[in-house]
């Protein structure tokens, strides 16, 4: 052995070498696991992509790119509103919103939601947390594009090609998915929740309870121009729901870098943290408020470079004219700003709403009532700048509210109107919200068609986009995109 | 493996021989009496051989009754001689002018006859790639080769260039060519940092590493048969390249090479320059952009720096005047020399390269060494090991929505404005940096971008081999070869305080490492079976591993300016990134030979792949390729058909896929996507997140498989000054791993599955002839086409479009069954009733946004070159063209320059006349059409016939012709130097990119993409630096 060693050494070691290689193969394949990434995590984990890309998304690409559509504001340029005029180009937008809802927040929230249900036993609060936040969701992707996969989203294994469902199935379907989110609440302090990962609430169930059933609300609402769900609305409003500022349901931004508003962060990227007339405002608007007289002008915009400390506050911009001229007021950074919340339901809103559901008869109460609850929204939503940049004086919110007719002295259909407008003011530069007041309402009346717009009337959907229309053969023809959503009147 | 290594065991067993002595000495010459260095003599059914050495000597040790003698020497006839009885023997060789006797480089260093393979394949000679090197080897190829698309995808230093060989393959991406150097596979990455699309930087093809100084040739394998021992890495093809070793002969072979080049902007847009920056006539005193202002006329107005008594000039070259002269010098030392049984080479290069732009430089360093040595137990043993370290500063963003896109800046600057005002553009005064002289309140100052804000890299790289052969007896031998790759990429980029549109300052630090482990076992026996057949059998054992590592930080607000400190800043992003892919291989590879005219080759290879799913990890693809000399076969060769072979081949070439694909996981996520480039980071506020994946894991994977067949024809005439090689191949890709799209409804973006096809069909011709050839003055033309149609046959069911890449303003590559890769972006609105028609807004005049549609294909439809060489004694000249024929670019600089009214066309209609928009119509409002005959100002027109948002009209053919290269050297006689230590001496000029004969697209090259060379995406620029030419001499001395 030693002699025949010496002689083939060479192939001894490239034999041994290989043989060292070859028996251990299939270990050395076995390296397929990635050594970043998890095979299962907790739901705390998996909340946290969905709200924020779900408020990234409704800043800077809903709100900050069709709010011109109920003409909150007008753009500078195409980009930030071009889609009012119906133009198709924008590809992105639609892209970009349908998959932020459907994949970065639906299948999040989604995958929480089954993780907790395989659990044994089942985590029933993240089940409900997971089920009011899909709620919120489809209430977004029905109110831009109306028909929408619904009861067969979400599960690729049983519905490759989801079906589109018609309008109504998709809000009474909310509405059931809040039901059963809200039964599922274990209030038991010990019972477990989503918390760290709850980035609205903190884990209070009281507050989702309320974030539930607000949304329901305003679902309601939409429904009840089609169907009678008046008990329900009625039923609904004695629940508990979101009343108070404390409640209100909002995506917090910071003013730290990476945590920005990305409205803001445009602004500070492009144009060193101000608006340089990039959303000036809207004739129609400042229309709706002048006429009012109301103090929350001075908190939503600001004066035009040309108009500084006159008290003035320039121009307003009329509808598609894609006005950037120095000399008009633009949209005040104290809407604007790093650490502005995007705010998903407000106790202003819903009390007016509830305003509205009385004085159309909805649930009990005369227009004394509804008069009061008119008040108690316009208050809150004047209240929520307090301490904030825009604060409106005690004495300005005072007067305000004196100079407003009670709405007793009014006709009801004047009344109704009354109250819709104040929910049009509430939701400035908040899509869809501010669109589905306009949709559902017709108010303010004064909303028009842009110059230059494509389309015979206002924006009233957005297109599929392109990604879903090529893989999905269940994807309908889009509707002209002014043709009026179901739940229109 | 196993039975395998048994089978080698017993092939080795008790192997030995012994010899005794007898030496034959001589010179080998050319028919001009000049000493041949290098020419390898061999005994004949021997491996006992030598080569010549530096004076044409030769000795050779053997003991043998009778023994013949071959001689041969590359581009001369081999000959066999039978020694007499005198121990000398000098030999003349004849010059081969058909070159048949090429022996090429082929699959795992195999070498074979040229007249033996029956496939394509193309071998270009170091002596090419160094007439006017270029910095990236890749685009010394451009032109000299068939089947072969190389695009440069930009004009920064160190910029990457696109190679792919007949087609793309796989929808998946990845179908850039394997690098092989020396029998080991190397990385060509191009990775990005951040996006490309908003700011990103063409950080270059890590080909580029590969210095042109040592290479000795390089041999394109193109297809399928020819690659496909090298398994699925290699289904796009290969580029072998083969490095310089050291010359035989016990005398240094001393070389100093030293270039100097000189670079400036290839082309630059044509400007008007009769109108100042504004909109409709008037100056625009915040916004400094555009020409849409008030004729230039001397009149005095406030210019961007705020002085209220400047006078409206015009500075035609104020473009012209921002861009350096760039400089390159290249420097290179190398000595190599040997025994009859050792060889050394060293070699050392430098190239130190400014550029265009203002602060951008490049520096390599490369050290390159190999040596080998034939011992006394049959066994030799080499060693060839690369260290290169790359240096670069100052690259330029391209893109847009960052605010170091210099070349928009630049590019678009006002014809007034007298870019001596911009500098200085910092104030350091106070201690902190201020900007001064920015453009606008929103514009950066292009000095300030160009001198503050980083974009640092620095590459280290090993790569090498070391390689064993036991040569028991002339007929077999087994060789062991280790190929290491070691690669380390730093990148830094920053935007320094104070930089509008990041004004708190920011930071990126990006390590990127990738480790490539390569071990062949080859086995090779050859034995002539009887005086008609020759067989060559080889059978090996291949092991790969690759790993990534990437460590990034992305820094935000920084409190102490230029402290790049992690601790300096309000925000740090960090994220990380590892993947690992092993992969086991077999294979064998048999050759059997009749007459020398007929030639078999059959390989078959097993690869086991870590990326598979581990039960279903093994896969077996095979390939059978022959050659067919008719001319020997029939023995009709004459002087007007002088050779003549056929060759067919059909081939198939397994793939695996990327590392973890299989499992369903969830990642941590490091930011959120936000429009306009205001993505948002995590921890939020404290908080982690996780999200699922995009991809639906595969239930089952299979590997995909490329199924090659190429039939080709090489003919040689008259006594083979002219040579034609032509080639059709067709090339189907099935079983694709892809992430195809589903619905998103479904929560899920795309779905892993076996599915989709695609194919390339083409042919591929080389001409190559002596057109004047005299013992002076010789004449030789290369001429090389190539036509490509790629398919893409299916994608899976129900699926009808793939997006392949995404730019801005909807602009995308899409892939679509039945069509190549198409541009896609938002065309002008059609006529409802009549979709030819574009309509114009009834109440403007002015065209409109209509929906996103197909533009065109991006591929071109054929691509030539053309080189030539013409030599008169010592004077040489050699030039290059290449023509590209066809494909689409979507060019933001032109919509720019139009839009804002600084193309000089725009100049070509009265500004302030109306004008009417006649190829348009006005849809009524019953649907009938009506020609449009509302009058516009010329500035409404651009601004929408050229509108950012639609691609319609900013779209256009990429067809050019460049002259690529052009070098005239001369050789001074050797008789000069007899006395000196010198050997030779030659000088020459030199000019590469000299100039665009022909191309439609105004105002830019052509020849960009946005995407880099890692991606199969083109057909897009976006505000990419300008290209450069560049001329300059060269001197090479030999001692």
């Amino acid at each position: 052995m030693k002699l025949t060693m010496k002689k083939h050494f060479l192939p001894f070691i490239l034999i041994v070498t290989m043989l060292f290689v070859g028996v251990s193969c299939d270990d050395q394949l076995d390296i397929n696991q990635d050594p970043l990434a998890a095979t299962q995590v907790d739901p705390n984990l998996l909340f946290p992509e969905a709200f924020v890309n779900l408020s990234n998304n409704r800043t800077i690409e809903v709100s900050g790119r069709t709010g011109n559509v109920v003409q909150y504001y007008e753009p500078a340029f195409g980009a930030f509103g071009d889609m009012a005029l119906g133009e198709l180009g924008n590809t992105f937008l639609v892209g970009n919103t349908w998959t932020s809802l459907y994949n970065s927040v639906l299948k999040n929230i989604v995958l929480a939601e089954r993780t907790a249900a395989a659990q044994e036993p089942q985590n029933v609060n993240v089940i409900a947390q997971s089920k009011i936040l899909q709620a919120f969701a489809y209430y977004n992707l029905t109110s831009m594009w109306e028909r929408v996969p619904f009861t067969q989203a979400l599960n690729p294994d049983e519905f490759p090609t989801p079906a589109f469902d018609e309008q109504q199935v998709v809000l009474e379907g909310i509405v059931s998915m809040i039901d059963e989110a809200i039964a599922l609440i274990n209030k038991d302090p010990e019972a477990f929740r989503v918390t760290n990962g709850d980035m609205i609430f903190d884990g209070d169930l009281d507050k989702w309870e309320k974030f539930g059933n607000s949304i329901k609300l305003k679902v309601l609402m939409m429904l009840a121009n089609k169907v009678d769900v008046s008990s329900q609305i009625a039923a609904t409003i004695n629940a508990p729901r979101i009343t108070s500022l404390a409640d209100e349901a909002a995506f917090q931004y910071f003013d730290a870098a990476g945590n920005f508003n990305p409205i803001w962060n445009t602004l500070n990227r492009f144009a060193g943290g101000i608006n340089p007339t990039w959303w000036v405002a809207s004739n129609t608007f400042t229309g709706v408020l002048d006429e009012l007289n109301d103090p929350r002008k001075s908190t939503y915009y600001d004066e035009s470079q040309d108009e500084v400390d006159t008290g003035n506050f320039g121009p307003s911009a009329a509808p598609g004219s894609f006005n950037s001229a120095r000399g008009n007021s633009i949209v005040s950074l104290n809407i604007l700003r790093p650490d502005y919340p995007d705010r998903y339901v407000t106790p202003g809103e819903i009390v007016l709403m509830e305003a509205e559901a009385i004085a159309r008869g909805f649930a009990s109460g005369d227009l004394a009532a509804a008069d009061a609850k008119y008040r108690e929204g316009i208050r809150l939503s004047m209240d929520f700048f307090d301490g904030k940049p825009g604060a409106i004086s005690a004495e300005d919110k005072d007067a305000y509210l004196a100079s407003l007719p009670a709405l007793s002295t009014l006709s009801q259909d004047d009344a109704v109107e009354a109250i819709q407008v104040q929910i049009y003011i509430e939701c400035f530069f908040r899509m869809p919200e501010g669109w589905n007041v306009w949709r559902r309402t017709g108010v303010p009346s004064t909303v028009i068609r842009p110059s230059g717009s494509q389309l015979d009337g206002v924006l009233r959907r957005l297109f599929y986009p392109p990604d879903e229309r090529g893989a999905n053969p269940n994807a309908p023809a889009d509707p002209n995109l002014s043709a009026p959503m179901w739940f229109e009147n | 493996m196993k039975r395998l290594s048994l089978v080698i065991l017993l092939l080795l067993a008790g192997l030995s021989w012994s010899m005794a002595q007898r030496t034959i000495l001589g010179t080998v010459i050319d028919e001009d009496g000049e000493p041949l260095i290098g020419a390898s003599i061999i005994l004949k059914g021997t491996t006992v051989g030598t080569v010549t050495d530096i004076d044409g000597k030769y000795s050779l040790d053997f003991n043998q009754e009778s023994p013949v003698l071959i001689f041969s020497y590359t581009g001369f006839s081999t000959q066999e001689i039978e020694v007499g009885t005198s121990n000398l023997l000098d030999v003349t060789m004849v010059f081969d002018a058909l070159k048949i006797d090429e022996v090429v480089v082929t699959a795992i260093g195999i070498e074979r006859n040229k007249k033996d393979i029956g496939y394509a394949i193309t071998t270009v000679g170091g002596d090419e790639l160094t007439v006017a090197r270029e910095t990236n080897i890749v685009n010394s190829l451009q032109g000299k080769t068939s089947g072969v698309q190389i695009t440069r995808q930009s004009g920064n230093l160190g910029g990457s260039t696109k190679i792919l060989i007949r087609g793309v393959n796989s929808l998946s991406g990845g179908n850039n060519p394997l690098w092989v150097v020396d029998g080991v596979p190397i990385f060509d990455s191009n990775i990005a940092t951040g996006s490309r699309i908003t700011g990103g930087f063409d950080v270059g093809n890590r080909a580029q590493d590969i210095n042109p100084d040592d290479i000795e040739s390089i041999s394109i394998l193109k297809g399928a048969a020819a690659a496909a021992l090298y398994g699925s890495r290699a289904a796009n093809g290969a580029i072998i390249v083969t490095t310089k070793k050291g010359g035989k002969g016990n005398k240094a072979n001393i070389t100093f090479n030293s270039s100097l080049r000189f670079d400036d902007p290839l082309r630059l847009p044509d400007y008007q320059n009769e109108f100042a920056n504004g909109n409709n006539g008037k100056l625009t005193p915040l916004q400094i952009s555009g020409g849409w202002g008030p004729r230039i006329d001397g009149r005095t107005y406030t210019d961007f720096t705020g002085d209220d008594q400047a006078t409206l000039t015009a500075f035609p070259d104020n473009v012209s005047d921002f861009y350096e002269t760039g400089r390159t010098h290249i420097n290179n030392l190398a000595i190599g020399g040997g025994t009859d049984k050792s060889n050394y080479r060293f070699s050392m290069t430098s190239l130190n390269q400014t550029g265009i732009f203002p602060g951008s430089e490049l520096d390599r360093f490369t050290m390159s060494f190999n040596a080998g040595t034939k011992f006394d137990q049959k066994v030799s043993s080499s060693v060839g090991l690369n260290l290169v370290r790359t240096t670069s500063a100052g690259s330029v963003a391209q893109g847009a929505n960052d605010p170091n896109v210099l070349s928009s800046v630049v590019g678009t600057l006002p014809r007034n404005i007298n870019i001596g005002l911009l500098t200085p553009w910092i104030d350091e005064s106070t201690g902190v940096g201020q900007q001064l002289n920015p453009l606008d309140p929103m514009t950066n100052n292009p000095y300030w971008i160009a001198n503050e804000n980083r974009f640092d890299t620095e590459v280290d790289r090993l790569y090498g081999n070391v390689q064993l052969k036991y040569e028991p007896v002339f007929w077999f031998d087994i060789t062991g070869r280790l190929g290491i790759d070691f690669l380390a990429d730093d990148r830094f980029r920053s935007n320094r305080v104070g930089t509008l549109g990041r004004l708190q300052g920011d930071f990126t630090n990006d390590r990127i490492q990738q480790r490539q482990l390569d071990y062949n076992l080859l086995a090779t026996a050859k034995r002539d079976i009887n005086d008609d057949f020759f067989i060559k059998a080889v059978v090996g054992f291949n092991y790969n591993t690759r790993v990534l590592e990437r460590f990034t930080n992305f820094s935000q607000e920084l409190t102490v300016e230029q402290l790049f400190s992690f601790g300096n800043v309000n925000v740090n992003n960090p994220t990380n990134d590892f993947s690992e892919r092993r992969l086991f291989g077999v294979f064998g590879d048999i050759t059997l030979s009749y007459k020398d005219f007929l030639s078999l080759n059959i390989t078959g290879r097993n690869d086991w792949s870590s990326t598979l799913p581990l039960d279903n990890n093994s896969y077996f693809y095979p390939s059978v390729s022959t050659s067919f000399i008719f001319t020997d076969a029939f023995n009709i060769a004459d002087d007007i058909l002088s050779y003549g072979k056929l060759r067919a081949s059909i081939a198939q070439v397994g793939g695996d896929t990327n590392p973890y694909q299989l499992d369903f996981l969830y990642s941590p996520e490091t930011t959120a996507f936000g429009q306009f480039g205001t993505a948002t980071t995590f921890p939020f506020n404290g908080t982690l997140a996780f999200g699922g994946p995009a991809t639906l894991p595969p239930a089952d994977l299979n590997p995909e498989f490329v199924t090659n067949w190429e039939i080709g024809t090489e003919l040689q005439f008259f006594k083979g000054r002219f040579g034609v090689d032509f080639t059709y191949y067709n090339i189907v890709t099935t079983d694709q791993i892809l992430a195809i799209p589903i619905p998103e409804s479904t929560g899920f973006n795309f779905q892993r599955l076996n599915v989709g096809q695609t194919s390339n069909k083409g042919f591929e011709v080389e001409i190559n002839a002596d057109v004047i050839r005299t013992s002076d003055f010789n004449w030789n033309t290369l001429v090389t086409f190539t036509s490509n149609r790629f398919i893409v046959d299916e994608l899976a069911d129900g699926v009808d479009r793939l997006v392949i890449n995404s730019g801005f303003n909807s602009i995308q590559v899409i892939a679509e069954p039945g069509e190549s890769f198409g541009l896609y972006g938002n065309g002008f609105r059609r006529a409802t009733s009549d979709s030819t028609k574009i309509v114009v807004d009834p109440n403007t005049g002015l065209r409109q946004t209509g929906e996103n549609i197909r533009l065109g294909d991006i591929f071109p439809n054929f691509i030539a070159g053309w080189t030539n060489n013409i030599t008169y004694k010592g004077l040489s000249l050699r030039f290059t063209l290449d023509w590209r024929d066809g494909g689409l670019l979507y060019s933001e600089t032109v919509q720019n320059l139009r839009s804002q009214g600084l193309a000089e066309e725009v100049n070509n209609v009265d500004r302030y006349k109306a004008i009417v928009d006649t190829e348009a119509f006005i849809e009524n409002a019953d649907g009938s059409l009506t020609p449009n005959n509302i009058p516009v100002r010329p500035e409404d027109f651009f601004g929408l016939y050229s509108a950012g948002n639609i691609a319609e009209g900013n779209v256009f053919d990429a067809s050019f012709i460049k002259l690529r290269e052009i070098a005239i050297s001369y050789t001074f006689p050797d008789s000069w130097f007899a006395n000196t230590p010198f050997r030779s001496l030659s000088l020459g000029l030199e000019a590469r990119n000299l100039a665009i004969l022909y191309a439609t697209i105004p105002h830019i090259d052509p020849e960009t993409n946005l995407f880099g060379s890692a991606n199969d995406g083109s057909g897009i620029e976006f505000n990419s630096p300008p290209t450069t030419r560049s001329f300059g001499a060269n001197l090479r001395v030999a001692f």
